[in-house]
């Protein structure tokens, strides 16, 4: 799975601090996701896609085999 | 696996492999050290003491740190060194605590009549290890206040504190998990072996730590086992 969550969150200018206070969630879990260590649950995934306002499937990406 | 996880297991490797080969040989070593047992706990004690005083060095630089307003730029740096300094925190206080708990337990059995005293000493740095270890709680909810940490009397306090953690930080923490139970069961097994080999070379019986150790074997697979058929 790749994840857009670094770019978008330079787009908005946030800092993983304030993107984690935004979704609930710790910032050690926003660095997780963004070095792809670490699948979001549907909670945080839906919570990210929120705050950026765009689709889930724009933020976290699957490749073909993966589905 | 980090350099320092790399260095403690190269470490804890050759005292296993030290205290087989002197075994072999027979407890030259430890024979030599059991004589002057009382040096020994002195040495060792300085060692738990000096990583005990770096514990609270630490911890009130962490204090001092989270309270320090930082820029947009640097938060995520200062969040990540916090985090980072916390976690050190409780490796160095509770190395401290096992390496006292185990002076006053072979201090105990060695030097209980001989120096009573020194016992005392280790025993009250062992209390104030604990209780060092016990204020790391009070530390997270001092440097993490938005969190929602249980009260300490709280009937479901473990069950709440596992709840406090979101998704990302389960995750890493069953990953920590994971690898201590795979590192415990090998270990234990070995442990239970030189045991058994150390009672028939010396002629003291560890039978005793074998049944403990055992029960121990048995209870960790079971709870593991059973938590995963139960779900």
């Amino acid at each position: 799975m790749k994840s857009r969550l670094k770019e978008l969150r330079a787009r908005e200018g946030l800092n993983q601090t304030q993107l984690a206070k935004m979704a609930n969630i710790s910032r050690q879990t926003v660095s997780l996701i963004e070095r792809e260590e670490y699948m979001p649950s549907l909670l945080i995934a839906v919570r990210i896609a929120r705050i950026f306002k765009e689709p889930v499937e724009n933020i976290f990406i699957f490749e073909e085999d993966e589905l | 696996m980090n350099k320092l996880q790399k260095a403690v297991n190269i470490i804890i490797t050759l005292i296993v492999i030290g205290l087989v080969v002197d075994l072999w040989r027979g407890s030259l070593i430890l024979n030599k050290l059991i004589d002057s047992y009382e040096s020994f706990v002195f040495i060792m004690a300085i060692i738990g003491g000096l990583l005990f005083l770096y514990g609270i060095i630490l911890s009130r630089r962490l204090k001092k740190l989270s309270e320090k307003s930082v820029s947009f730029d640097e938060e995520d740096k200062i969040n990540e060194k916090i985090d980072k300094m916390y976690a050190d925190v409780t490796l160095f206080h509770s190395i401290s605590m096992t390496i006292f708990l185990f002076l006053v337990a072979t201090g105990f059995i060695i030097l209980r009549d001989t120096y009573p005293g020194l016992i005392l000493i280790v025993f009250g740095l062992l209390v104030a290890a604990f209780l060092a270890n016990l204020n790391t709680y009070y530390l997270a909810k001092e440097i993490y206040p938005e969190r929602n940490y249980p009260e300490t009397d709280d009937e479901q306090f473990q069950e709440k504190l596992f709840e406090v953690m979101d998704d990302g930080e389960k995750f890493i923490t069953l990953q920590a998990y994971y690898k201590v139970f795979q590192i415990i069961n090998p270990l234990l097994a070995a442990v239970i072996m030189l045991a058994s080999i150390y009672s028939a070379f010396t002629g003291e019986s560890q039978i005793f730590s074998i049944v403990f150790m055992t029960i121990m074997l048995i209870v960790i697979n079971t709870t593991y086992i059973l938590t995963i058929r139960d779900k």
